[in-house]
């Protein structure tokens, strides 16, 4: 290892360790709500998720030492969830609904949009890594179609110059939806392996 | 006069039903109050299996009856509520959860009460930020009041909830994938027998109820299980929140009694089609339910008569198809949406669903084959009854209906002229 990436490894190793000394408390309250302490495996991945923008490897380990589960029963399990990335993404998630009362109304244009504003598909984050969208199965709000989400915050009645607004505001800074932490610069894709739909 | 039937969300848009004190004002949380000081867990599960209430998830199976397949023997129960709405078309207990959160609460702990239930868990979909926030202001004031926790209302009865959020996965919605979910784990369904009654959450006998389903309780305990009874179709009773969307002038949920007929659900509640437009189907039960057609609009919208005609009511979720609906790739959303959700556990569900949706694009991107729709017509078929959950089973019926009424549609592509 040269001694630049050492000294990073060495800072991660610090922050990481600050992270989880202010967490735990919290985890404690968590793992206290269950019968059984494996139920706080996803509200814990999502905390760490909150914080670091991504499930890292270290909250993967963190999470199998305080529930005493092997490391690959808990990337296991995470590789169960969409939305648990288990690699970094952009601070702003964009996830439009492509499934049926959607797709009737419209869906195809404002994903169409999406992508030719960011110039991204289906999976992918912005080079800047401002952005990443994804194309997401039913949000219900169907009486609202075309929906879409913004890191999980609810946009209605969509068209594509209401998304050209969207992605001005966010660029410029002025959106109103809080943006995602990032603690790393996300590549490309999220996904670990090719293929899925 | 109107068909609407507002129980379950009467007064939301009117009163901020979030705020405890509002919701008290509406009679709120006093039949919790009633049930846990004068009646017995027996008398709660009595008057929900005379209410003849069915399961509002989905599966519609009688709530009283489910209920009653738990063992008495000694071992702690859950009550779980299933807040993993995630049935394509359905908007239902999102609505419920964000607009009357303390309903929904009152809900689960009638249930859980009505169980014999000391710890109940509402399991809501990762999606649900906003909702999750509201339900646990709603629960931390409902801790304050002194209606959740420890010795409730003097009784001696102690009875704890847990808000438990998913994090993204259709199959959780499935109440053994939801178990397993809740314990951790990836939300695969378990092999059944054994059934949650017998072992649930935990290992231990478990009831997972929908929220509008938990939610109707309080109504049939205040009016009666005979006033609930009494409403629609003997054996499909009570009132029902339809989610209406796709090609109509006023999608929304509308509360209707049961045996209200689709053709007054989408003329009257959601204001019929477009201008110029004609009808060409409705999804009537979610993703999972096949399409039903012009000749059945004057059937009643309950259990029993739509699955008598081939389809079901599912969670109450319509999606109204008119004539600019392209059934090719109407099928192919759908399709694909059940290939990307399923676990991968059982062959056919993970295979078949891939393989049809493979089809199902070529034919969209004009490479499409004659043979292909033989080959659709038996995909899905020698899928079906085949896997652990529904899931598999849910694959065909809607490709099947709209390939049996629309299929110049798809041979309109094959040949070149889609």
């Amino acid at each position: 290892m040269s001694e630049t990436s050492l000294v990073a490894a060495q800072e991660r190793t610090t922050t990481f360790a600050a992270l989880r000394k202010r967490l735990d408390p919290e985890f404690d309250t968590l793992i206290a709500q269950y019968e059984d302490s494996r139920s706080a495996l996803l509200p814990i991945i999502t905390r760490f998720q909150e914080e670091e923008g991504y499930v890292s490897s270290e909250a993967i380990d963190a999470c199998a030492e305080l529930l005493q589960l092997s490391r690959s029963v808990v990337e296991s399990t995470v590789s169960f969830y969409t939305l648990l990335f288990r690699k970094p993404v952009g601070r702003y998630m964009l996830q439009v609904c492509r499934n049926l009362s959607c797709s009737i109304n419209g869906a195809d244009e404002i994903m169409e949009r999406v992508r030719e504003r960011l110039g991204i598909s289906h999976l992918e984050t912005t080079e800047d890594g401002l952005f990443s969208y994804e194309e997401v199965e039913c949000l219900a709000a169907c009486d609202r179609a075309p929906c879409m989400q913004v890191n999980l915050e609810f946009l209605f009645d969509l068209t594509p110059e209401r998304i050209d607004t969207l992605v001005e505001q966010i660029r410029a800074g002025t959106c109103t939806v809080p943006a995602r932490a990032q603690t790393q610069v996300p590549e490309r894709t999220w996904r670990l392996a090719p293929g899925g739909h | 006069m109107s068909v609407l039937m507002p129980v379950l969300t009467a007064g939301i848009g009117e009163i901020n039903l979030r705020d405890i004190d509002l919701y008290r004002a509406q009679g709120g949380y006093r039949q919790l109050e009633r049930a846990l000081t004068t009646l017995k867990s027996a008398d709660v599960q009595e008057a929900v299996t005379r209410s003849g209430l069915r399961g509002r998830g989905g599966a519609g199976f009688p709530t009283g009856k489910k209920w009653s397949f738990l063992p008495n023997d000694g071992r702690p129960r859950y009550m779980v509520c299933n807040c993993d709405e995630a049935e394509p078309g359905t908007f239902k207990d999102h609505l419920l959860l964000e607009e009357t959160p303390h309903q929904v609460i009152e809900g689960i702990l009638l249930g859980a009460y009505g169980i014999g239930s000391h710890h109940a868990f509402i399991y809501i979909r990762g999606e649900f930020q906003r909702g999750a926030e509201i339900l646990r202001e709603a629960l931390e004031q409902a801790r304050q009041a002194g209606f959740v926790g420890k010795n409730l209302f003097n009784t001696g009865y102690d009875l704890e909830l847990t808000i438990h959020r998913g994090a993204g996965a259709y199959i959780c919605g499935e109440e053994t994938g939801l178990l397993n979910s809740l314990e951790g784990r990836r939300g695969e369904p378990r092999l059944k027998p054994p059934f949650p009654a017998l072992h649930g959450l935990y290992g231990m006998p478990t009831v997972v109820n929908n929220v509008e389903t938990l939610a109707s309780i309080p109504h049939i305990l205040e009016r009666g299980a005979d006033w609930f009874a009494k409403i629609g179709p003997v054996h499909s009773p009570g009132v029902k929140i339809v989610s209406i969307s796709g090609h109509v002038r006023r999608p929304g949920n509308y509360e209707v009694p049961l045996g209200t007929t689709m053709r007054q659900l989408i003329d009257e509640c959601a204001g019929g089609l477009r201008e110029g437009r004609r009808f060409a189907g409705v999804q009537p039960g979610g993703a999972s339910s096949a399409c039903l057609f012009e000749e059945h609009l004057d059937l009643s919208y309950d259990f029993d008569t739509i699955a008598k005609a081939g389809s079901m009511i599912g969670s109450g979720a319509m999606v109204v198809f008119d004539d600019t609906t392209d059934f090719v790739k109407a099928a192919y959303v759908i399709i694909r949406f059940f290939a990307h959700e399923s676990c991968g556990q059982c062959t056919p569900c993970r295979e078949s669903g891939n393989w049809i949706m493979r089809i199902l694009r070529r034919i969209l991107d004009g490479q499409g084959r004659l043979d292909d729709i033989a080959t659709l017509r038996s995909a899905g078929r020698q899928m079906t009854g085949l896997n652990l959950c529904a899931l598999g089973d849910s694959v065909e019926p809607f490709l099947a209906s709209v390939l049996e009424r629309y299929e110049e549609q798809f041979r309109a592509y094959i040949i070149g002229e889609g």
